[in-house]
């Protein structure tokens, strides 16, 4: 099969599938190329804590000959990915980013993993993260912040830090993140490409590394929301080993990329999101502001909503982040200490002194806000907002406690357990990527999907990519 | 309810100890800030009034499957 674009590492998934789909593009050649991109940028991104290429190399021959043999498995077939490095690989090392996990090595894959494989993805290795997803680029962990491909001297946002980083810079198509407050959707919106937080309980947490059981959730992260949504198709549905995985059926998620988000009433709760507080770019929020825009001219019907439980969620996702994980790694922590880097071992131990109060506390802020956010999507199809409050900060200077402090405009959805997607909007005068998230009722990922394609489409963002 | 934040380094020593952490002076030290700024989440979610509504934490009468 021959190659027929220069810069393979840069096709979407949709493109490189439909290539392999018609024979014109090998899967072997297309993770040679990604493995190429590795070997050039990797040591400036730090994306990648581990690059299994000989196994990679492996499940493309496999990949190719299936296909070359009528056997074509769908989207995803002979399509490289990479894991956010909590996600179990059975037989590969699975570090959670943490001097305390150096050497696990699961027997077992994640569900997740597992579904990509079956689906004939092309696993090219795992990539960096905040330590057990929490905190923030800490140079007391094993390994190396990954680094923005837009501007090497800024952060990724994280904690699926070198998710972002991999995705945005042509390192591999497409890449799974998890999101507990916002680890999805933050360092999507901070690289510049599409994030998705779904439902809680649409896709199995079974062999993704624990941080907060009733927060955690898996989703992907890829160049565009129709990639997304491939990537979606592959790992959603019920799973026996993840006792929080929902019933609920799992839609065609491939017919929702339709240009088409007429009549669509689109809620905007202005107070939180859009009206001016200390912790928030006024740059970041006047460009959503013009993305909204767009979508009013494409046919939605934009609306105020007020949700005053907004002011409180943060509240109450922080405390029951930390509080669950302190249950979680309290065996480790007290034993070896040592083991964890400042930052993580810090917010850990807080989880120890808060009470049984205040965790009670915060899950009747978090009945309240479902309650409320319920209420609102009876007027409304979906919400949009910024994603994050500020652009991605630099190195220099970084204050590792901002994560914790101002507004948090990913948090409420991971407390209500509703989907969110990340979707690019523009950027900054420094060349900086912004994000709008859109988010809607439970399970209405389909909704979800095809405002964030109208508009990206509309908008044509993807056909700029990261000057590395 | 959580009356105040403002927990000295000696109440947070005997709370780390309580809660078997065994932390020295240097860590106490270290932890305080970040410790101060989830007591205040912890003290803002205490004084919320939810007013007649009540507002559980739902717990769910039903078994996993065999």
């Amino acid at each position: 099969m021959a190659a027929t674009n220069s810069e393979l590492h840069f096709l979407t998934i949709h493109q490189a599938g439909q290539l392999i789909r018609n024979r014109e593009l090998s899967p072997v050649e297309l993770t040679r190329a990604c493995l190429e991109r590795i070997e050039q940028t990797d040591d400036r991104l730090h994306s990648f804590i581990l690059v299994t290429a000989d196994d990679a190399l492996r499940d493309a021959r496999i990949a190719e000959s299936e296909v070359l043999s009528g056997n074509h498995r769908g989207p995803m077939h002979g399509i490289p990915f990479a894991l956010k490095d909590l996600y179990d690989t059975a037989g590969v090392r699975t570090t959670s980013g943490s001097q305390v996990d150096i050497d696990r090595v699961p027997s077992e894959d994640a569900t997740t993993t597992a579904r990509l494989k079956a689906a004939g993805g092309i696993l090219l290795g795992k990539l960096a993260m905040h330590e057990f997803a929490l905190g923030g680029p800490d140079w007391t962990t094993p390994f190396e912040p990954a680094r923005n491909p837009w501007n090497l001297d800024h952060i990724t946002g994280g904690s699926s830090s070198g998710s972002g980083s991999a995705v945005a810079s042509g390192q591999c198509l497409g890449a799974l993140g998890s999101c507990t407050g916002g680890s999805i959707r933050g360092p999507a919106s901070l690289c510049g490409i599409v994030g998705l937080k779904p439902t809680y309980g649409r896709v199995s947490r079974f062999g993704v590394v624990t941080l907060s059981w009733s927060q955690d959730h898996a989703g992907p992260m890829t160049w565009t929301v129709e990639d997304t949504a491939y990537m979606l198709q592959a790992i959603a549905g019920h799973d026996p080993k993840d006792p929080t995985s929902s019933r609920a059926p799992v839609p065609d998620y491939s017919l929702s990329l339709r240009e088409d988000i007429r009549g669509v009433r689109l809620g905007l709760p202005r107070h939180y999101f859009f009206d001016p507080d200390p912790s928030v770019s006024p740059e970041v929020v006047a460009t959503v502001e013009e993305a909204v825009s767009a979508m009013e001219e494409l046919g939605a019907h934009v609306e105020e909503v007020s949700l005053p439980s907004l002011e409180h969620v943060r509240a109450a996702n922080s405390v029951i982040m930390v509080s669950e994980a302190y249950a979680y790694h309290e065996p480790n922590l007290k034993t070896r200490p040592q083991d964890f880097g400042e930052i993580v071992r810090g917010r850990f131990r807080v989880g120890a002194l808060m009470s049984a109060a205040d965790y009670l506390q915060a899950q009747r802020v978090r009945t309240w806000a479902r309650r409320e956010f319920a209420d609102v999507l009876k007027s409304v199809d979906l919400l949009v907002t910024p994603t994050m409050t500020q652009p991605a900060a630099a190195f220099e200077g970084y204050d590792p406690s901002s994560t914790v402090r101002g507004r948090s405009f990913t948090a409420p959805f991971n407390v209500t357990g509703l989907p969110a997607i990340s979707v690019p909007c523009g950027f900054t005068e420094d060349g900086l990527p912004i994000g709008m998230q859109i988010a809607g009722k439970p399970f209405d990922e389909p909704g979800v999907l095809q405002a964030a394609y109208t508009y990206q489409q509309h908008a044509g963002l993807f056909e700029q990519r990261p000057p590395i | 309810m959580r009356e105040t934040t403002d927990v000295s380094l000696e109440e947070l020593k005997l709370m780390a100890d309580l809660a078997g952490l065994g932390m020295d002076q240097d860590e106490l030290e270290e932890l305080k800030p970040i410790y101060d700024l989830y007591a205040e989440y912890a003290r803002q979610l205490h004084d919320i009034e939810f007013g007649a509504t009540e507002m559980v934490v739902e717990f769910r009468p039903d078994w996993p499957e065999s």
